[in-house]
């Protein structure tokens, strides 16, 4: 009996029911095992009321949403060719660094590769590089720039841990700078693979063109001050995070609506009420998620786990290689925001015992779902890839395999080097 | 037979585990479930992993949770008594407190008792100081500080304000960071809090001026609580009072040892002068006088327990 | 196409979701930058902005959600739609809606008494405003969402017994 109900779950959630409702299912059953009243689901879905940190959720989504709308992408594309596009490479790395960048405001949700894709694709053509490659790199580039402030699952993954009261305080702040260097060591990784590929690309060198750098950042004079408005607010320690989406929000809304007029109003209702949705999503997960984590404090469930894996696994070492299989398998299968709400509460415990630092496992967690949204067979971006482009996805299999392998290199780093995460932040690993 | 069977008190508290509060607490479970063969049981849920305390609240009254150590406001809306020895300045020095608990404890447990709940618990949980980045002596320092009042704690909310102060509401849990981040810069907390908090960390100024006392109390539900037989009441009863005596005992201590360690890490304690101090009275008068009209604390109560200072100052 | 006063009907209701949604979102907007602002400019916050900030993030999630369920964009674990043949997932989406229906019914269920105690014991929010009116969004919600996934599986049923597949009529479908 105690096996049959999670099997039926897992069955439930492999064909397709909302995993907000599988969550909150599995805590129905073990509060109604416990004789706990379900009332309790209202109780912890309350709880989101209670958390200033989440109101950062909707605000940076939000102008996410907007900047996507706008023409903000194109001008990104523009301004880092203008700087970059002469270095052998060079428009491979603009590719990277601007998704990177896009991916980091709007969390990785696919619109990286539906908004950029669309614009970097043609470009890296134009200028010789093998098809396959662009389609292995914008796909890649999808979900990079998860590491770096200030993407939702990053938040995310703070809020959670923040829930488990642990000995070490886990605060969102620290997450972001602890992401700088191992999301830099992706991106370089990445950018040198593309300079080795372009090396006879002739029409990619292109000189430093002053007038044409010179005009790119007058185009962006009013995107400019937002990263450092945000993250210079942050890592200055003079916004907390929810006060740095507000300003962004508001931001972003006077110049994309007021200023710029890019997006009129019409279509910002539209705008507004499909950032809300995704919001929803996240939020329903995280609401119910609240619940089924507190009946498995309250069951004692991690304690058990760790008694079972502490049989099998005696050091550090082999747990985070068990923990680094299982989290692609899982990031293949699970968006990062459920994989976080679902596996964090069980995973951190356990990590804990095995003296694994809580901002390092975060880290190396996101480093890994990255990962999954493009691993074969059935990573996410694999697919809306193979959608924006019309290519079959067995071509995506093989355009990406390369860039899964320097990625995966750089994962196995993050996750047995943890002074990358953790030496900006002065902590002794 | 549902008499015999074992019962199990689950008890949350936003106290992190490891705290001497909590080892207190382990002691006295581990002496009820031999003094009562196993029948009562308790587990304990620290650090606030049951949530906030106005959540253990809900959850108790659900029946997820039998009970929960929580801090005197939390329970403003069920019975305002519980404020009586949280009022700013009422108190001069923390044996004043100790010497009138034997006369108004009852009146603050009977009040909450008749609501619904079993009081387990009364402590002073030490006297709150103002800690910031800054020498904080007068009012006009507050300018341009970020000082944190507790969510849904009016009393120090009316202070602040009546002292032209807006204080940032934040649930305890978000404090650490907030610190952090820059949020707040300012709290008013107890010694011994601060530092297992970690907050002290991000603070260098403690003003010399013991702000308010802090009351905690463990309550049960009434519902949990008489699953129990009669007999294994009393024997909970009996051993959480005198778990809460002792401890009381050794919160004084522990403030005493907070005080050198916060002394020894670099904290400097600033003093005030008599007119400061007075200023600082003067504004209390004015937010009591204004919480009174609100019905926040139990008025006549409290002049009974100010009469009864004034007679213990003038005996000194 | 002519609409039937049925279509016409969903289409208020939705409107009206829609506006709610945006008009919490804008307020929310304009509420935080005012926040900030007026403690970066005046040294002193809005006391009840934040608590307020806090329940509208959960009215957001909640709203966003019954939007999402219109249109079947919760987030999922998408094998079966992208390896299963199209009858396959048909069939599947009858059970799995099915499901999803009762699970909401029962948190809305649920969190109705936990609504009405709330509301006897005069449980309070922030300020002096009562907790439960802000709570009935939980009840609110997953009622909704239950409807709706109950209207989904009857659609799913419904084709499956017609031997219609979900490709040709999914647009329509997606605004149930
Ligand atoms: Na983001
Ligand atoms: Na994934």
């Amino acid at each position: 009996m105690s096996i049959l109900v999670p099997l039926i779950l897992l069955l439930l959630a492999l064909s397709g029911t909302p995993l907000f409702v599988v969550i909150a299912a599995s805590a129905i059953w073990g509060f109604y095992q416990t004789d706990v009243d379900l009332m309790v689901m209202a109780v912890e879905i309350w709880r989101i009321a209670e958390m200033p940190v989440l109101i950062a959720i909707p605000l940076f989504t939000f102008a996410g949403y907007l900047l996507g709308e706008s023409k903000a992408p194109q001008r990104l594309v523009r301004i880092t060719d203008a700087f970059l596009g002469w270095m052998p490479g060079g428009l491979a790395i603009v590719a990277l660094v601007t998704c990177a960048l896009f991916t980091a405001f709007t969390g990785a949700s696919g619109v990286t590769i539906v908004a950029l894709g669309a614009l970097l694709v043609p470009a890296l053509q134009k200028s010789g590089y093998p098809e396959r490659f662009n389609l292995g790199l914008v796909t890649t580039s999808g979900s990079l720039g998860l590491l770096f402030a200030p993407s939702l699952p990053l938040i995310l993954y703070g809020v959670v841990a923040q829930q488990m009261s642990l000995d070490v305080p886990v605060s969102i702040d620290d997450l972001f700078i602890a992401g700088l260097l191992p999301g830099a060591l992706m991106l370089v990784a990445l950018s040198l693979y593309s300079g080795w590929v372009s090396r006879n690309a002739e029409r990619d060198h292109q000189p430093f063109d002053k007038a044409e750098a010179w005009a790119a950042l007058k185009d962006v004079r009013w995107e400019m001050p937002l990263p450092f408005l945000v993250l210079g607010g942050i890592y200055g320690g003079w916004f907390a995070v929810s006060e740095a989406a507000a300003i962004t929000a508001l931001y972003v809304f006077v110049v994309s609506v007021l200023i710029r007029r890019e997006i009129p109003f019409g279509q910002l209702f539209g705008v507004m009420r499909d950032s809300m949705k995704l919001v929803g999503a996240i939020l329903l997960i995280l609401a119910v998620s609240m619940a089924s984590t507190n009946y498995m404090i309250d069951a004692g469930v991690p304690e058990q786990i760790f008694g079972f894996i502490q049989q099998h696994v005696s050091d550090g070492f082999t747990f985070l290689l068990l923990l680094t299989v299982f989290l692609l398998i899982l990031g293949m299968m699970l968006d990062i925001f459920s994989a976080i709400v679902i596996m964090i509460p069980i995973i951190l415990p356990i990590a804990l015992e095995y003296g694994i630092h809580p901002i390092h496992l975060g880290i190396l967690f996101l480093a890994n779902m990255q990962l999954g949204y493009f691993t074969p067979p059935v990573g996410m971006n694999l697919f809306i890839a193979s959608f924006r482009f019309n290519k079959p996805v067995m071509e995506l299999y093989r355009a990406t395999l390369p860039f899964f392998f320097i990625l995966l290199v750089t994962v196995l780093i993050i996750t047995f080097w943890p002074a990358l995460s953790l030496w900006l932040l002065g902590i002794e690993s | 037979c549902s008499l015999t069977q074992a019962a199990t008190l689950k008890i949350a508290t936003l106290a992190p585990d490891g705290t001497g509060w909590m080892k207190a607490m382990r002691a006295a479970a581990s002496q009820i479930k031999t003094e009562t063969d196993g029948r009562v049981k308790m587990k304990f849920f620290p650090g606030g992993v049951q949530g906030s305390d106005k959540t253990v609240l809900r959850k108790m009254r659900i029946g997820q949770l039998s009970g929960g150590a929580v801090s005197a406001g939390a329970l403003t809306d069920v019975a305002n008594e519980v404020q009586l020895y949280s009022l700013p300045f009422t108190f001069q020095t923390p044996e004043e407190l100790s010497q009138v608990r034997a006369e108004f404890d009852p009146f603050i447990i009977k009040a909450v008792e008749d609501k619904g709940y079993v009081v387990l618990g009364l402590t002073e949980g030490g006297f709150a100081y103002l800690m910031g980045n800054k020498p904080l002596r007068t009012q006009a320092d507050f300018s341009g500080t970020k000082v944190w009042a507790p969510e849904g704690d009016v009393v120090s909310a009316t202070v602040f304000q009546n002292a032209g102060i807006d204080p940032i509401l934040l649930p305890i849990s978000d404090v650490y960071t907030s610190l952090q981040t820059g949020l707040i810069d300012t709290v008013g907390v107890n010694m011994t809090a601060s530092i297992a908090l970690q907050w002290h960390t991000k603070l260098s100024h403690t003003t010399d001026l013991p702000l308010l006392s802090l009351t905690g109390m463990m309550v049960v539900s009434e519902k949990a609580f008489k699953k129990l037989s009669a007999e294994d009441q009393a024997t909970v009863r009996r051993i959480m009072k005198d778990t809460y005596a002792a401890m009381d005992k050794q919160n004084a201590k522990d403030e005493a040892g907070a005080r050198k360690a916060l002394e020894n890490s670099g904290m400097t304690f600033v003093q005030l002068t008599d007119d400061e101090k007075a200023t600082w009275q003067s504004l209390a008068d004015r937010a009591l006088t204004q919480l009174a009209t609100e019905g926040v604390y139990p008025v006549e109560l409290y002049q009974q327990l100010q009469a009864r200072l004034t007679e213990l100052r003038s005996a000194q | 196409m002519n609409k039937s006063p049925l279509q016409r009907l969903l289409a208020a209701i939705h409107t009206l979701e829609d506006s709610l949604l945006v008009i919490v979102l804008a307020v929310m907007v304009v509420l935080a930058a005012t926040d900030i602002l007026s403690r970066t400019f005046f040294g002193g916050g809005v006391l009840w902005i934040s608590p307020a900030l806090r329940v509208m993030v959960l009215w957001l999630g909640l709203l966003g959600g019954m939007v999402a369920t219109r249109s079947r964009e919760h987030i999922s674990i998408d094998l079966v739609n992208r390896l299963a043949p199209a009858k396959v997932a048909q069939m599947l989406s009858i059970i799995t809606n099915a499901f999803a229906a009762f699970i909401c019914a029962l948190v809305a269920w649920h969190a109705n008494a936990y609504v009405e105690m709330a509301q006897e014991f005069g449980d309070i929010a922030f300020g002096d405003i009562p907790a439960w009116p802000l709570q009935a969004i939980i009840p609110f919600s997953f009622g909704i969402m239950a409807l709706r996934f109950t209207i989904q599986t009857l659609q799913a049923l419904f084709n499956t017994l017609t031997g219609r597949l979900p490709d040709s009529e999914h647009k329509q479908e997606a605004d149930a």
